[in-house]
């Protein structure tokens, strides 16, 4: 088992110029050309105002801890060795809302409306996933919002 | 949007089940081959009048199914095999018989472990791996794999926003075994206690063993006829009384609800779901339905749904449920034959036998007392009321 591989994302056409920047440790989504409205999951159009003109625009990497959970059993081998691992909801401030994980705090210590940074992980040279770490001192600069 | 015109223009008339257990190595075709055999019977029909089939699960197509079944179909479909299509496949089927196109649909999903073990791919279902993420919002690369880690998010999401403690979600397991326990057809009937419950081992955290639903072998099989038809049949028809279709949009997240699941915008963060078409089209409002069955792969999707429906105002359904209210004897019996979580998972197939069979009154143990008007519920706005003759 140690020489398993993690689970990958298929990269897809329209997930392409996302984990392209990713790989240079910028987060980035598509922002409409029309209405500005950030689109997440990446589609064709935008469900606002149907436009087809969007760019990559930089996102700030900040956001709140919208939810979390503690996943106690593993689902594909890759995780045996890093039971209990979490898996957390992530509310950009930008809008949208991105499925993740939290690095830097215990997971007895999330908590929900964190306010968390994000933060790339290189897995292979083509993967890099963006993971989010509490901000500020101690992670402690809740978002009242939440 | 108003639909009152076809309110009970439909009837189920025929209700069949095979065995139902885990790791039977059967095949599902065999399963449902005797589902469809116990529904044919229960209705009084001769094979030769079934012309309209609509099947659930993949595995068992919808022109190799008739061979096998020996039947001649005149219209037939095929839906992709999740449970979310259950409710409405016995939509379409009443809006095909009253549009005349067939007389009497057989409804049919079966379920066997065997094709489960073939299509999983290295633990969990292979569907998370699919370009773009899973259908119901897996991301495996961050370890969201179980389609149960959605209902985790939103119910941790849910606790937050109302002060509650999750344990307290155990209530609807304990009741629903407890329902169980009265059901001979249920793979898990030892009661359990709030106790038992949070003793229990966490799989995903809040979520315990108690809160996922059986993996389990299985067939269902219904037989739809148009009203004015159904009267004929060997027992009295249950109509399809009001229905309300598949919900989708930028609000919409499977297992989970408003503000709660994955990918959700702020466009429209606080609005909430209003399901009210499948009482304005029964004539109905919440508090006159006697019993409700809930899909439930996972005990949140109870709670969401009795919000959902109106049963209880937003935030209130996990206190609501405390002290027994949806166990047998309860003010509003839910899941009366064990649910997924207890009877077994048959893709809400099995939730809609349990309406049609409480809804006529031929439930033994477990009936519920003066059952006449059941519903369905499904977490995507999916609801049927039927309506016992």
């Amino acid at each position: 088992m140690t020489n398993e591989q993690p689970p990958l994302p298929s990269i897809t056409p329209l997930y392409e110029p996302y984990y392209r920047y990713t790989r240079q440790h910028e987060l980035r989504m598509q922002r409409c050309r029309d209405c500005g409205h950030v689109r997440y999951p990446f589609a064709a159009l935008c469900p606002v105002c149907h436009s087809e003109g969007a760019e990559w625009s930089r996102m700030s990497g900040r956001g709140a801890v919208a939810s979390f959970a503690i996943c106690h059993q593993a689902f594909h081998p890759w995780f045996q060795s890093r039971l209990p691992y979490n898996v957390a909801l992530v509310d950009l401030e930008e809008g949208p809302r991105v499925p993740t994980n939290i690095v830097g705090v215990r997971n007895e210590d999330i908590r929900i409306g964190m306010s968390v940074e994000a933060e790339f992980e290189d897995v292979t040279d083509e993967i890099t996933l963006v993971k989010f770490r509490p901000r500020g001192p101690g992670g402690k600069q809740d978002n009242p919002a939440h | 949007m108003r639909v009152q015109h076809l309110r009970a223009m439909a009837a189920v008339v025929g209700v069949g089940k095979s065995v139902i257990g885990r790791n039977l190595e059967v095949d599902a075709l065999t399963l449902m081959s005797h589902a469809f055999k116990a529904a044919l019977e229960d209705s009084g029909l001769k094979k030769e009048e079934v012309d309209g089939l609509i099947v659930n699960t993949g595995g068992a197509e919808c022109d190799r199914l008739p061979q096998l079944l020996g039947i001649d179909v005149q219209w037939s479909s095929q839906t992709w095999s999740h449970g979310r299509m259950s409710g409405i496949i016995l939509e379409w089927a009443a809006m095909v018989v009253h549009a005349g196109l067939a007389r009497n649909v057989l409804c049919i999903a079966g379920y066997s472990s065997h094709a489960v073990r073939t299509r999983t791919v290295r633990g969990g279902s292979g569907e998370a791996y699919r370009a773009g993420g899973g259908p119901h919002w897996e991301a495996p690369e961050y370890g969201i794999i179980h389609p149960g880690t959605l209902p985790a998010l939103a119910f941790q999401r849910y606790c937050h926003l109302y002060g509650y403690k999750p344990e307290l979600l155990g209530a609807v397991p304990v009741a629903q075994r407890k329902h169980a326990s009265l059901n001979p057809d249920a793979v898990y009937r030892q009661r359990i206690t709030l106790d038992d419950y949070k003793k229990a081992r966490f799989v995903v955290e809040p979520l315990r063993l108690y809160d996922f639903a059986v993996v389990n072998d299985g067939a269902v099989a219904l037989i739809v006829s148009s009203a004015d038809r159904a009267g004929a049949c060997r027992k009295p028809p249950v109509y399809l009384s009001g229905m309300q279709g598949m919900q989708g949009g930028k609000e919409w997240v499977i297992f989970s609800r408003s503000n709660m699941g994955v990918a959700q915008q702020s466009l429209s963060r606080d609005a909430r779901r209003v399901n009210r078409a499948v009482y304005e089209m029964a004539g109905v409002e919440p508090k006159d339905i006697d019993v409700v069955e809930i899909y439930d792969s996972f005990s949140p999707e109870v709670i969401f749904d009795l919000e959902d429906f109106g049963f209880c105002p937003p935030g209130e359904a996990l206190g609501w449920i405390q002290g027994g209210r949806i166990e047998p004897g309860g003010d509003l019996p839910v899941n009366t034959h064990g649910g997924h979580l207890s009877e077994g998972m048959l893709g809400g197939f099995n939730h809609l036998a349990e309406a049609v069979r409480q809804a006529r009154g031929e439930c033994g143990e477990r009936q519920a007392p003066n059952a006449r008007l059941v519903q369905y519920t499904l977490g995507p706005g999916v609801s049927i009321i039927f309506r016992g003759g």
